[in-house]
């Protein structure tokens, strides 16, 4: 029994906020600026209204009847509620509830990938027909911060299954997985903390590297097997640099590379790049997907994609319609949008 | 009574990760005792100057002596802020030469990554009075930026030349296995980086890095590769920072190489080759002027004219310097030594034709200790 794909979606805001605007803001105007932005949420948008927007587009791809789907997961770090499940909303929104397990996830960027594996296991093991699965963050990043450049919004929702038609087989999946304290948030915090270069070397590239060559070894496979990669991005520099070390061609992930015009949406980021490969695939294409959480781990997931994607593609918007779709907002609209400024 | 330096060893200086700062350490320390043929040291001293404070770690002595197989053996820290490694050698040289311990081992280690940027710099500003200067929020930069700006005011100096120090350093660490920045840079590169504190730009400072370096000292000369050590100073001058900035000069190293010149029966120009410490640029260019190596508003041409490269009137910094090769805080002092040692026994990268006299120059704090080593080959 195939299983695999048979929807996906994803949910970008429509504001968008220059490097060069928060760089200006906080007195380092004077240096060469990259021309990147970032998405920010508006003023009505949370987590679950990404979540859910993403999860009605997987949902028109994969013209599947709601009420099958057994499973609800939303991985992100910025939930709206503390305490009140994400999950339980979405399932409602689209019509899952009331037969169906939902959570909420929590690891850091991964979250999205781990809420995956778990609908994967489930589906494969029988207990439910299909499940759906959600990356989704208003990223936090603390005023003048590094982190403020590319913390970003949006969200990816993608429905498994192995009862209905695949748009993207599901080949194999392998996490790894530390205990390596590179980036957090305690409770009562509203910003998190990271480790400066810490959260490079033995953060990030260890754990996005192993994953994505234990996986490549267990399915005998090669960088050259894949039409496209999709990493987790932090920023614009880390996926080209893992991509290289791997050996991947800039060309592998092109598509997939959005931090530069969304920035980075934490457990929506690699899902999101995922989503940019499917739209850009052809039938046959095989796809890499690499995750990175702090914390830290990473999950590595190989899909192939099928004939359906060509006549699925056009029922939900295309990523490059979300990124597409943008307006421009100064650092004072982005402060108020953002509750940066607290009384 | 002559001592010797009979083996040197250090790692290389980078983002060590996966290594705790004893490991580090004791890599360093039996790297020194294979290079010395295999001395059994009688005493180890210790050297590393934030550990207290980055690592929460004090007493690192039985620490390391158990990570290196020497448990049980006599071991000490010496602790004089940046100048640590250079006084530790110090006291170990002291050890030997008053016949109660032989050989002595000195180890100098620190770790500067696995720690938040701005630990760091507060855990430097501890090197200076918490009561009169750090309680103020003067950041070691902030002293380095005044300097900078009354030398140039008086002398009349290019900030290009005092900035090519840098320039120099890089070149020199090109090829250096140990060094942490082991690439050239271009001065407009200099220029242009990111200010820290105005005028100092972030090339022209050293950046933060883990390394360890030891070294074994004897009477009993063993080996070819065995450097006597000719002379020392150490001097210590507990002023004000304003002082040391309208004086442009820090009378801590002036008064410690007066003393290390005399006991080798020297003068400056006897020296074939030195270790600077430079952790910026303006220091690095005020100390040469100290040391007697140029005259006072000097020496920022000399460098910017090349003639402290190998082959030139003093060559400086042959491996890298603080900029370059790294500053690993407590560590320091002890690279520039082995790294003299090295230049005396031929076995340099950017090796100064045969060398008679090398001196290595370390600072705690904004002058508050220097000490000087002169050793000859």
């Amino acid at each position: 029994m195939t299983l695999g794909i048979a929807g996906y979606g994803v949910s970008i805001p429509m504001y968008r906020i220059p490097h060069r605007e928060i760089a200006e803001i906080w007195g380092r105007g004077g240096r060469a600026i990259p021309p990147n932005e970032k998405s920010v949420a508006g003023p009505d948008e949370d987590t679950t209204t990404l979540a859910v927007e993403a999860a009605l587009n997987a949902l028109a791809r994969a013209k599947i009847d709601p009420s099958l789907i057994g499973a609800v997961y939303v991985g992100t770090e910025s939930k709206p509620y503390a305490v009140k499940p994400t999950s339980t909303i979405v399932a409602e929104v689209i019509g899952a509830t009331p037969n169906v397990t939902a959570a909420d996830f929590e690891f850091a960027c991964k979250a999205g990938t781990e809420a995956m594996v778990a609908v994967i296991g489930l589906v494969e093991s029988g207990r439910i027909k299909a499940g759906l699965a959600i990356g989704a963050d208003i990223a936090r990043g603390r005023p003048s911060d590094e982190l403020e450049y590319t913390a970003g919004a949006g969200a990816a929702a993608y429905i498994i299954t192995n009862d209905n038609a695949i748009l993207a087989t599901l080949e194999g999946h392998y996490s790894y997985v530390t205990d390596t304290p590179d980036f957090w948030r305690r409770e009562g915090d509203y910003f998190p903390m990271h480790g400066y270069r810490f959260t490079g070397e033995p953060a990030y590239f260890h754990h996005v590297i192993s994953a994505a060559r234990g996986l490549m070894e267990k399915l005998g496979l090669r960088p050259s097997d894949f039409r496209y990669a999709a990493f987790h991005q932090p920023n614009a520099k880390f996926p080209l640099k893992a991509a290289r070390i791997l050996g991947f061609s800039r060309a592998q992930i092109e598509p997939t590379l959005l931090n530069p015009v969304i920035g980075n949406a934490y457990a929506g980021s690699s899902l999101i790049g995922l989503a940019a490969a499917l739209d850009a695939a052809k039938p046959g294409d095989r796809i890499l997907l690499v995750s990175f959480g702090s914390g830290a781990g990473s999950d590595a997931m190989s899909f192939i994609v099928t004939d359906l994607i060509e006549e699925r593609r056009g029922l939900a918007p295309l990523v490059m319609d979300y990124v597409n779709r943008k307006k421009l907002v100064s650092y004072g609209i982005y402060a108020r949008f953002r509750e940066k400024l607290r009384w | 009574m002559d001592v010797y330096v009979c083996g040197v060893g250090f790692t290389k200086i980078s983002e060590h990760w996966r290594k705790p700062l004893r490991v580090l350490m004791a890599e360093a320390g039996l790297k020194a005792i294979d290079d010395s043929g295999g001395l059994d040291p009688e005493l180890v001293i210790v050297s590393s100057a934030l550990s207290p404070l980055l690592q929460r770690q004090s007493h690192l002595a039985p620490l390391l002596l158990e990570e290196m197989g020497l448990n049980g053996k006599p071991a000490f820290s010496v602790e004089s802020g940046g100048a640590s490694g250079a006084m530790a050698f110090h006291a170990g040289v002291m050890a030997v030469a008053a016949g109660l311990y032989d050989p002595v081992l000195v180890v100098g280690g620190e770790k500067l990554s696995d720690v938040l940027p701005m630990d760091v710099v507060a855990a430097l500003q501890n090197f200076e009075d918490r009561e009169h200067v750090s309680f103020y929020g003067i950041t070691w930069v902030s002293l380095a930026a005044l300097l900078y700006k009354s030398y140039l005011s008086s002398n009349g100096v290019r900030r290009e030349d005092v900035a090519s120090l840098a320039v120099h350093d890089h070149e020199m660490a090109v090829g250096v296995e140990h060094a942490q920045y082991p690439f050239p840079v271009k001065l407009e590169a200099v220029l242009r980086s990111t200010v820290l504190a105005d005028p100092i730009t972030l090339l022209e400072s050293f950046g933060y890095g883990d390394g360890a370096a030891a070294i074994l000292i004897s009477r009993r000369k063993s080996g070819d590769g065995c450097v006597r050590v000719a002379g020392m100073g150490v001097a210590t001058e507990n002023s004000t920072p304003a002082s040391k900035i309208v004086d442009i000069s820090f009378k801590s190293t002036v008064n410690a190489a007066e003393k290390a010149y005399r006991a080798a029966k020297i003068d400056p120009s006897s020296i074939d080759v030195a270790e600077i410490y430079d952790p910026y640029t303006i220091i690095g260019i005020v100390s040469m002027e100290d040391l007697g190596f140029a005259e006072r508003g000097k020496a920022a041409k000399l460098v910017a004219e090349g003639e402290v490269k190998p082959g030139g009137r003093i060559p400086i910094n042959t491996f890298g310097g603080l900029k370059a090769r790294g500053n690993p805080i407590g560590a320091t002092g002890l690279y520039q030594i082995a790294e003299i040692v090295l230049q005396l026994r031929g076995e340099a990268v950017h090796q100064v034709p045969s060398p008679k006299y090398g001196l290595a120059h370390s600072m705690g704090g904004f002058g508050g200790t220097s000490v000087v080593t002169i050793l000859e080959g």
